[in-house]
C-alpha cells in the first residue's frame, strides 16, 4: 500500500477512471450508460475494468441512441439515479440537443426548483485525429450557452478527477469535454480523495507580461508558447478557466489587469465561440488596465477536413500563440 | 364490463373526469377574457384517457404529459388553484409561474412534468422506468403523448431500450386524430400498432371515450409492468372537442362540424358514463348535478384564489436555474 | 344566471376583435354551439358560437365597432332569467391590482394584465385613444429620459494608458505614442511620469481622536440599517390622534376575564393587522423598481434590549386572535431579552410597531424598518379635554404616527389605511365586520 496522498503518474484516461470507479464506489445511484461502455470500454479504452468491478447493471451498453440515452439519463437523474451519459464523440451531442437544451436544462427552472437532473454528460472534443469532419468538433460552446447546463473541460489528469468527481456530484446536469487526444498524456494524480471544485480557474504558469488563456488541450499549446516566450524574455501567465458555466471571471479579469494583455485560445471555431465570451469578459473587467485589444485563435471557421496536410492548418498551435503574443508586446 | 364497480367507484370516476372539463372550460374562458397570458390547449373530450388511466395508478407512481397536460395533471393530484395560479403566471402556482400551462410539474402527485417539445418526454418516463428498476422499487411511469409524438424518433430509442431491458413504463398513445391541423392519416405510414409490434411490445387498443374501459386496460398493463413483464403501448382513441389550442376557432379547413358534433353529442366520455350508470339504475342524474354544482363552486374559488395571487417578485427570475 | 357573450381573445396579447356581423338578432332564440357572430382578429375572421342556450339579450356592440377583448357585448338569457345588474365593463376583467381610487378610465384587459405582469400602476398610463390599450403600456414604459453627453476629440490610446495618465494628472497633448498609428500605450504614460517634478508630499495630519465607545455588533447593524433606511427610503409622516376608550374598555374587559397579560400593544397589533388586510399597499415593499405586495401579514415589534434594538416578528398576525397574539409577543420579548430568538422570529416582517407609550412619550416619528413600508409609532394614552358636540369632556387619547415609504405608498392612501384604524381602534367592533 502507498501512503495517502502520494502523488502518482497516471494518464488523463486513468484519471477518468478513477474518478468514475470511486465515485461508483461512494454512491450506489451512480451508474454509466452509454454504446460500447461496458466489455469495450469505450472507443478510446478509457473505461476499461469498470464493468467488471461494477457490473452490466451499473455499467450499461446501450443501443445506438444518443438522444434516447440522454432522455434515459433525463428520467432517472429525477427520479433518485446519479446517471453518467456517454456520448462517444463531441460530434453525436447533435443528436442528443433536444434532450440536453429542452430538458435536462430546462426542468429545474421550470419546475420552480421542484424537480432536479442531477446528471452527467461525459464526451470529447479535439481535431487531429485525422477522422474529418464528423468526428473531430469542438462544440461545447453550443452547451456553454444553455442556462441551466454546466460544462467542464479539464486539462489535465489531476483536473479530469478532480472535476469529474464534483461533476458526479453536483445537483444540475454537468457536461464534460475531454480532448480525445489527451487521454494518454500523463501528469501527477495523488492517490486518495479530492475533489476540484466546478467554477473555479487555475493558474497553470505566473507571468507578468500578457495572460494567455487556454482551455483543454489549448492549454497545452498555452504551456508551449509561454515557454517559447520566456526565451525572449516576455513572462506569459496561463490561465485555465478548467469549467466554461459557469466561468470563474474574477480570476481571468485579475490576471489581464496584471499583465495589460491577453490572448483567449479554445479548439471550438472561432466564430460566436468559447475564445469570443472569455475575451468579451476580460476586455469588459479589465478595460481601464488593457495596453492592447484582446485577441483569440480557436478553430478555422472550416469543418475539420480529413487530410492531415489539411487539418493541421485549423488548430490553434504554439507558434501563432508566440506570434500574436509578440505583436501585442510590441517585439516585432 | 368485465369487473365489478360499486356506485360509489362510479361516481368517483365520473367526478374526475368533470372536474378537468370544468377546469378546463374555465381556463377557455379565461384566456378568451384575456385573463390568462400565452397558450391554452384544451383536454376537453379526453378526460377519460386521463382518468381511466390515472385510476389505475398509485399516488406514487410517475407520469409524463404533454403541452395538452392539464388534464393528466388534475387526474393524477394537481389541486385547481395552484393549477389556474400556474396558468396566470402567479407566484403561488405549482412552478412559481415559471412552467405555466404547458410545463406543470408536481413531485407530490408524481408529476415529472409536462413537456412541450412533442414526444419529448419518452426518454425521461424511460429513464425513470430504468430508475425504478435499478432501485428495486415497483413503481410504474405512464407516459402520455398524443398521436402526433409517433413520428419523433426519440419515441422509437425509448421503446427499443424499454423492451430490451423490460422497463416499467406504459406509452400511452391518446389518438386524438389530428397532429395539430393536419389529420394523422396525412402524416403517419403503416399502422399505429405495427409501431410497438416492432419492438415485440405489448399494445393494447381501447376506446378512449369509455372510462370503464380505459380503466381496465390500463390496470392490466400497469401490474403487467410492475410485475416486470415489461412495457406496453396503450392506445387510446379519443377525440379533441375544441381546436389546438383556444385561438383554433376556424377548424373547417381540416375537420367539419358534423364530425365534432357527434363526438360531442354521441361520444362524450361523461355523458356516456352518466347514461351507463342511469341505465342501470346505479343513480340518478341529481346526483350528477350535484357533484357539477360542487365541482364548479370549486373551479370559482381556485379562480379567485389565482386571480388575487401575487406575481411571482423579481427576485424569482435567476432563481432554480441550477439546483 | 345570464350568460355573458364577450369579444373572445384569441391570441397572444391581442388586444380588439372586431365585430362584423351579428348572425342572431336581439330577442332570437339561440341554440348552444349555434354560430352567433363573426368577428375580425388580426389574423382571422371567425364565426364565434353560442356559449349557452337561450335568448340573445343586451346586444350592447354594432357591427364595425372594435371591441376590447375580454369586454361583454350581449346576454344570453334562458327562460325566465333576466339580465344581471349592469357593471362597469371593466370590473370584472381587472386583474388584481389593489388601488384605492376607484377606475377612472376604461382599460383593456390586455392592458391591465400587461401592467400588473411590469408592476406599473396602469392609473398612471395616459391614453391615446378611448381606453388605455396595449400600445399605451409599451409606449408609458419604453419612455425613459435619454441622456447624451458630448464627446471629447478623439486620441489614440490603451484604456490603461487613458486611466494612468489621468490618475498621473498628465494631459495625453504632450505626450508621444508608440503603439500601432501612434497610440499612446501605458509605457509612454509611466514614461512621462518619470520625467516629470515629483510634487512635495504634504503628510495629513491625524485629528486628535476621541475615545470610540465599543457599541456592540448589534448595535452597530442597527446603525448600519437606520442610516440606510433614513438615506434611501423616502420618508413621510402622517399623525393622528384617537380615542382609546373602547381600547381601555377592551382590555379590561379582557382582564377581567383573567387575561391579565394582555397590553394596548397586543390590542393594537391586532387592530394594525386587520386594517393591513384592507391596505394591501401599506403591505408591501418597494423592490427594484416595482411595488411587491406581501401576501402574509407580518408584523414586526421593536422591542429594547440591552445591546440595541431588535424587532422580533409576529408572523399571519391578521389570522391569530389578540390572546394569541399576546401569548407571541410574550414569548418573542422574553427571547429577544435572552438572545435567543430564531432566525424565523427575526424575519419576515412586513411592517412594524413601535411603541414607547409606557416612557410617556406623547407622540415619535420612528424610521421605516427596510424593506418595510410602513412603521406605526404608538404614544401614551393621555387623557385630555376635547370639545365634542360643542361640549367639554375629557377622554383618553392616544396618538399615532405613521412613517411610509413614498416609493411604495402616497398620502392618500396612507392616510386611508390611518382612517380605518382609527376607526378600529374607537370602535373594535367594527373588525367584526
Amino acid at each position: 500500500m502507498s501512503t495517502p496522498n502520494a502523488v502518482r503518474e497516471i494518464t488523463f484516461g486513468q484519471a477518468v477512471n478513477e474518478a468514475i470507479a470511486e465515485e461508483m464506489r461512494r454512491d450506489p445511484r451512480v451508474f454509466m450508460i452509454g454504446e460500447d461502455i461496458a466489455e469495450a470500454g469505450t472507443t478510446f479504452k478509457v473505461l476499461k475494468g469498470l464493468v467488471e468491478e461494477f457490473g452490466k447493471e451499473r455499467i450499461i451498453d446501450s443501443p445506438i441512441a444518443e438522444a434516447g440515452i440522454t432522455g434515459i439519463g433525463v428520467g432517472a437523474a429525477m427520479t433518485g439515479m446519479r446517471p453518467i451519459v456517454d456520448i462517444m464523440f463531441g460530434d453525436f451531442i447533435t443528436l442528443a440537443m433536444d434532450q440536453l437544451v429542452n430538458q435536462a436544462a430546462k426542468i429545474h427552472y421550470m419546475s420552480g426548483g421542484k424537480w432536479s437532473v442531477p446528471m452527467v454528460v461525459r464526451t470529447t472534443l479535439g481535431a487531429t485525429r485525422r477522422s474529418a469532419a464528423q468526428h473531430s468538433q469542438s462544440l461545447h460552446a453550443w452547451l456553454c450557452h444553455i442556462p441551466g447546463l454546466k460544462v467542464i473541460a479539464p486539462s489535465t489528469p489531476y483536473d479530469a478527477k478532480g472535476l469529474l468527481k464534483s461533476a458526479i456530484r453536483d445537483n444540475s446536469p454537468v457536461v464534460t469535454f475531454e480532448d480525445k487526444m489527451m487521454f494518454q498524456l500523463k501528469g501527477p494524480v495523488p492517490e486518495g480523495e479530492y475533489t476540484i471544485p466546478l467554477g473555479v480557474a487555475d493558474i497553470k504558469r505566473v507571468g507578468k507580461d500578457i495572460t494567455l488563456v487556454g482551455t483543454s488541450s489549448m492549454v497545452h499549446v498555452a504551456l508551449e508558447a509561454a515557454k517559447i516566450l520566456a526565451e525572449i524574455g516576455i513572462e506569459a501567465e496561463v490561465v485555465d478557466p478548467r469549467t466554461l458555466k459557469p466561468l470563474d471571471t474574477e480570476t481571468l479579469i485579475n490576471s489581464a489587469k496584471k499583465t495589460s494583455r491577453a490572448i483567449v485560445i479554445d479548439e471550438g471555431h472561432l466564430s460566436y465561440g468559447v475564445t469570443a465570451e472569455i475575451a468579451s469578459i476580460i476586455a469588459d473587467g479589465a478595460f481601464y488596465y488593457l495596453d492592447a485589444p484582446v485577441k483569440r485563435l480557436g478553430a478555422m471557421d472550416v469543418p475539420i477536413p480529413f487530410s492531415p496536410a489539411l487539418e493541421d492548418l485549423t488548430v490553434p498551435t504554439p507558434a501563432q500563440v508566440v506570434e500574436m503574443a509578440k505583436t501585442l508586446c510590441g517585439r516585432v | 364490463m368485465s369487473k365489478e364497480y360499486d356506485v360509489e367507484q362510479l361516481l368517483h370516476f365520473y367526478q374526475q373526469m368533470f372536474r378537468i372539463r370544468a377546469f378546463e372550460e374555465k381556463t377557455n374562458e379565461l384566456y378568451q377574457r384575456a385573463i390568462m397570458p400565452g397558450l391554452a390547449h384544451l383536454y376537453i373530450g379526453e378526460e377519460a384517457v386521463a382518468v381511466g388511466v390515472c385510476e389505475a395508478l398509485r399516488k406514487d407512481d410517475y407520469i409524463t404529459s404533454t403541452h395538452r397536460g392539464h388534464g393528466h395533471c388534475l387526474a393524477k393530484g394537481a389541486s385547481f388553484d395552484r393549477m389556474f395560479a400556474e396558468l396566470l403566471g402567479k407566484h403561488p402556482g405549482y412552478c412559481h409561474g415559471k412552467g405555466g400551462s404547458m410545463h406543470i410539474a408536481d413531485p407530490d402527485s408524481g408529476n415529472l412534468g409536462a413537456n412541450a417539445i412533442v414526444g419529448g418526454s419518452a426518454g425521461i418516463a424511460t429513464g425513470a422506468a430504468l430508475s425504478m428498476k435499478m432501485q428495486g422499487l415497483d413503481r410504474v411511469v405512464v407516459c402520455f403523448f398524443g398521436e402526433g409524438a409517433l413520428n419523433e424518433g426519440l419515441v422509437y430509442e425509448s421503446m427499443n431500450m424499454a423492451q430490451l431491458w423490460k422497463l416499467p413504463v406504459i406509452y400511452c398513445c391518446e389518438n386524438n386524430l389530428y397532429n395539430e391541423y393536419t389529420p394523422y392519416q396525412e402524416t403517419t405510414a403503416g399502422t399505429f400498432l405495427g409501431r410497438p409490434a416492432a419492438f415485440g411490445m405489448n399494445a393494447v387498443e381501447v376506446d378512449g371515450q369509455d372510462v370503464l374501459a380505459v380503466y381496465e386496460a390500463a390496470g392490466q398493463v400497469i401490474e403487467r409492468a410492475r410485475k416486470g413483464e415489461g412495457p406496453s403501448f396503450l392506445l387510446c382513441n379519443t377525440y379533441r372537442f375544441y381546436g389546438h389550442h383556444v385561438g383554433d376557432i376556424d377548424r373547417s379547413y381540416y375537420r367539419s362540424k358534423e364530425e365534432e358534433l357527434y363526438w360531442m353529442t354521441e361520444r362524450d366520455p361523461l355523458k356516456l358514463l352518466a347514461n351507463w350508470m342511469l341505465d342501470r339504475k346505479l343513480t340518478d342524474s341529481n346526483v350528477f348535478t350535484q357533484i357539477e354544482n360542487e365541482i364548479r363552486a370549486e373551479v370559482e374559488a381556485a379562480v379567485q384564489f389565482a386571480i388575487n395571487a401575487p406575481y411571482p417578485p423579481k427576485e424569482e427570475v435567476d432563481q432554480h436555474v441550477y439546483a | 344566471m345570464a350568460t355573458e357573450v364577450f369579444m373572445p381573445a384569441l391570441g397572444i396579447a391581442q388586444d380588439t376583435g372586431k365585430l362584423l356581423e351579428w348572425l342572431v338578432q336581439e330577442g332570437e332564440k339561440v341554440t348552444k354551439g349555434q354560430p352567433i357572430m363573426v368577428i375580425e382578429t388580426d389574423k382571422t375572421t371567425v364565426e364565434i358560437e353560442a356559449p349557452a342556450s337561450g335568448v340573445l339579450a343586451n346586444v350592447r356592440a354594432q357591427p364595425g365597432e372594435d371591441v376590447p377583448v375580454g369586454q361583454v357585448i350581449a346576454h344570453i338569457l334562458a327562460e325566465g332569467e333576466a339580465l344581471p345588474a349592469p357593471t362597469p365593463p371593466q370590473a370584472q376583467t381587472q386583474p388584481s391590482i389593489p388601488s384605492a381610487e376607484p377606475p377612472t378610465k376604461l382599460i383593456s384587459p390586455v392592458a391591465a394584465r400587461l401592467a400588473a405582469e411590469k408592476g406599473i400602476d396602469i392609473q398612471k398610463v395616459p391614453s391615446s385613444r378611448d381606453r388605455v390599450t396595449k400600445e399605451d403600456v409599451l409606449a408609458y414604459l419604453a419612455a425613459q429620459p435619454q441622456t447624451q453627453k458630448a464627446s471629447p476629440p478623439r486620441v489614440l490610446a490603451s484604456p490603461k494608458a487613458r486611466r494612468l495618465a489621468q490618475e498621473a494628472g498628465i494631459a495625453f497633448g504632450a505626450l508621444h505614442g508608440s503603439g500601432p498609428d501612434g497610440a499612446i500605450l501605458a509605457a509612454d504614460v509611466l514614461q512621462a511620469i518619470q520625467n516629470r517634478v515629483p510634487p512635495t508630499p504634504v503628510a495629513p495630519q491625524p485629528p486628535v481622536a476621541a475615545q470610540p465607545f465599543a457599541a456592540s455588533r448589534m448595535w452597530k447593524t442597527m446603525a448600519k440599517r437606520m442610516a440606510e433606511s433614513w438615506q434611501t427610503v423616502p420618508h413621510f409622516f402622517l399623525e393622528s390622534e384617537v380615542n382609546a376608550s373602547a381600547l381601555l374598555a377592551w382590555r379590561e374587559q379582557l382582564r377581567a376575564r383573567g387575561h391579565n397579560e394582555v397590553t394596548i400593544t397586543d390590542l393594537l397589533l391586532k387592530l394594525t393587522a386587520l386594517a393591513l388586510r384592507q391596505h394591501p399597499r401599506l403591505n408591501a415593499s418597494w423592490i427594484g423598481e416595482d411595488i411587491v405586495l406581501h401576501q402574509e401579514i407580518n408584523l414586526g415589534l421593536a422591542v429594547m434590549v440591552e445591546e440595541g434594538l431588535l424587532v422580533p416578528v409576529i408572523h399571519k398576525a391578521d389570522q391569530l386572535g389578540v390572546l394569541e397574539i399576546a401569548a407571541r409577543r410574550q414569548k418573542l420579548i422574553a427571547g429577544a431579552q435572552a438572545n435567543r430568538l430564531s432566525l424565523e422570529e427575526m424575519s419576515g416582517g412586513t411592517f412594524t410597531l413601535s411603541n414607547l407609550g409606557m416612557f410617556g412619550v406623547s407622540a415619535f416619528s420612528a424610521i421605516i424598518n427596510p424593506p418595510e413600508a410602513g412603521i406605526l409609532a404608538i404614544g401614551t394614552i393621555e387623557e385630555k379635554v376635547i370639545a365634542q358636540q360643542g361640549q367639554m369632556m375629557v377622554q383618553p387619547r392616544l396618538r399615532l404616527t405613521l412613517s411610509l415609504d413614498h416609493r411604495v405608498v402616497d398620502g392618500a392612501r396612507g392616510a386611508q389605511f390611518l382612517q380605518t384604524l382609527k376607526g378600529l381602534i374607537e370602535e373594535p367592533l367594527r373588525s367584526l365586520d
